[in-house]
C-alpha cells in the first residue's frame, strides 16, 4: 500500500537585504560660489553727538570777541573737548585732502584753528597737517583758504572714517565793534 | 464464474481507486525564491523646497556698503528668518558621517573675513532637531581655507531615511576694506564623508 503523502504546496518568498557592510560612502562634494562686489563712499560730515564735541553739527557757532585779544575761544569751548569734529569717510584707496575756506562776512580771515593729528578709530594717522598743532601758549594758525590735512593711509579709512576734532578762534584784531560773521567751509576732495 | 468476474471486477476497480488516491494525494513543492536588493544611499545635495532658502550654487552680495562691517546676502535682513543655502545629507549607511566646508583663497577671506553661519540641523525624517555635534557651536564662524568638519552625526542621523538631515548655511562679509573697483568671490565647498 502506497502511502498516501499530503505535502502543501508552499512557496517560500526570500527577501535577502543587501548586506550593510561597514564601509565608507563616497565623499559627496558640491559648492557654492559667492560673488561679490562693494560700493565706494567718499564722505564728509560733522560729529552730531555732543558728548564728543562743543557744537554738535558745527551749528551755532558763536563767539564773544575782545578786540585786544588775538584768541577769543568760542562760547561754551572746553579743553575736554573740541568745539566741533569732522569725519572723512574714503574706501577709494586714493589720496585725497581737507581743505577750509572762509568767505561771506567781516570774520572772513580772523578765524583761527587748532587741529591736532586726526584718528581712525582711536589711532593717529600718519597723514600730514599742513599746521603742525601749535604747542601750549604758541598761537594758533589762521584757518587758510587752502588745505588743511592730507591724507595717508587714511585713504582708506572705512568703516568709520577719518576722525579730526577741531577747535576754533576768533582773532579781535582789526574788528569793528558790533556783530560779525562768515561762513566756514569744509571741502573734501582728491585734487591737491 | 460471476464470482470470479465480480471479484476480479472488484480488485480493478479497488485498485484504480487506489491509483488515483495516490495520484490525488500526491503533491509537489516548489520553491520560488526571489530578492530585493535595497540600495546604499549616501549623497548630498541643495535643498529647494523651502522659500526661506535663497540660493544654491551662487550668492550674490551686490554693491555692499563699506561704511558697514557685516553685511548679509542680497535679500536679508538679520534675523529674516531666511537662509542662504541648504544642504540635504542622506544616508543609510548606519555610520557615522561628517560635513565638512571649505573656502577658496582670496580677498573675500584674507580682507572681506567671509563667515558662514550655521546652527542645529534638523533630521526631516523624525522631524526633529538633528541629533549630532557642530563642531565649533551654532553661530558665526571664519571660513576655513582647509576642509574642516563643522558637523558629525548623531546616532539618529547615521540612518536618516528617507528625508534625510537638512542644514541651512548663511554668509557675512565684512566689505568695509575691500576694493570697491574689483569684484570679488569665493568658492565653497561642501563635502558628506564617512571619513573623519
Amino acid at each position: 500500500m502506497r502511502k498516501i503523502l499530503l505535502i502543501g504546496i508552499t512557496a517560500i518568498f526570500a527577501l535577502s537585504l543587501a548586506i550593510a557592510n561597514v564601509y565608507a560612502g563616497t565623499p559627496q562634494t558640491i559648492q557654492t560660489t559667492v560673488n561679490a562686489t562693494v560700493g565706494s563712499t567718499f564722505s564728509i560730515a560733522f560729529e552730531t553727538n555732543g558728548t564728543y564735541v562743543s557744537y554738535p553739527g558745527a551749528s551755532g557757532l558763536t563767539a564773544a570777541v575782545d578786540p585786544a585779544s588775538d584768541l577769543n575761544y568760542l562760547d561754551n569751548h572746553s579743553t575736554l573737548k573740541p568745539d566741533i569734529g569732522i569725519i572723512v569717510k574714503s574706501n577709494e584707496n586714493i589720496q585725497w585732502f581737507l581743505k577750509t575756506a572762509t568767505a561771506g562776512g567781516s570774520l572772513a580771515g580772523k578765524l583761527l584753528y587748532y587741529l591736532p593729528q586726526p584718528t581712525v578709530d582711536g589711532t593717529v594717522t600718519n597723514g600730514t597737517l599742513t599746521n603742525p598743532v601749535p604747542g601750549e601758549g604758541n598761537p594758533w594758525p589762521k584757518i587758510p583758504n587752502g588745505t588743511i590735512y592730507t591724507s595717508g593711509l587714511d585713504k582708506i579709512n572705512t568703516p568709520n572714517g577719518t576722525y579730526f576734532g577741531m577747535s576754533i578762534g576768533v582773532t579781535g584784531s582789526g574788528l569793528a565793534p558790533g556783530s560779525a560773521a562768515c561762513n566756514l567751509i569744509f571741502t573734501l576732495t582728491q585734487t591737491p | 464464474m460471476k464470482k470470479i468476474c465480480i471479484i476480479v471486477a472488484l480488485s480493478t476497480l479497488i485498485a484504480c481507486l487506489s491509483a488515483a488516491a495516490y495520484v490525488f494525494a500526491e503533491s509537489k513543492t516548489v520553491l520560488a525564491s526571489g530578492g530585493v536588493d535595497v540600495e546604499d544611499v549616501f549623497s548630498l545635495e541643495f535643498y529647494t523646497d523651502d522659500p526661506n532658502i535663497l540660493y544654491t550654487t551662487a550668492v550674490p552680495f551686490t554693491q555692499m556698503d563699506p561704511t558697514k562691517t557685516f553685511v548679509q546676502s542680497d535679500g536679508r535682513e538679520a534675523d529674516s528668518g531666511k537662509s542662504d543655502i541648504g544642504l540635504l545629507c542622506k544616508t543609510n549607511l548606519a555610520v557615522a558621517w561628517y560635513l565638512k566646508i571649505k573656502g577658496s583663497t582670496g580677498s573675500l577671506i584674507s580682507v572681506g573675513e567671509i563667515k558662514y553661519g550655521l546652527w542645529q540641523p534638523w533630521n526631516r525624517t523624525l522631524n526633529q532637531s538633528a541629533d549630532g555635534v557642530i563642531s565649533e557651536g551654532a553661530g558665526w564662524h571664519a571660513m576655513p581655507t582647509a576642509s574642516t568638519t563643522v558637523y558629525t552625526s548623531g546616532i539618529n542621523d547615521n540612518n536618516n531615511l528617507p528625508y534625510g538631515t537638512l542644514f541651512t548655511f548663511d554668509f557675512a562679509i565684512n566689505p568695509s576694506r575691500l576694493d570697491p573697483t574689483a569684484a570679488h568671490f569665493c568658492t565653497i565647498q561642501y563635502t558628506f564623508t564617512t571619513t573623519p
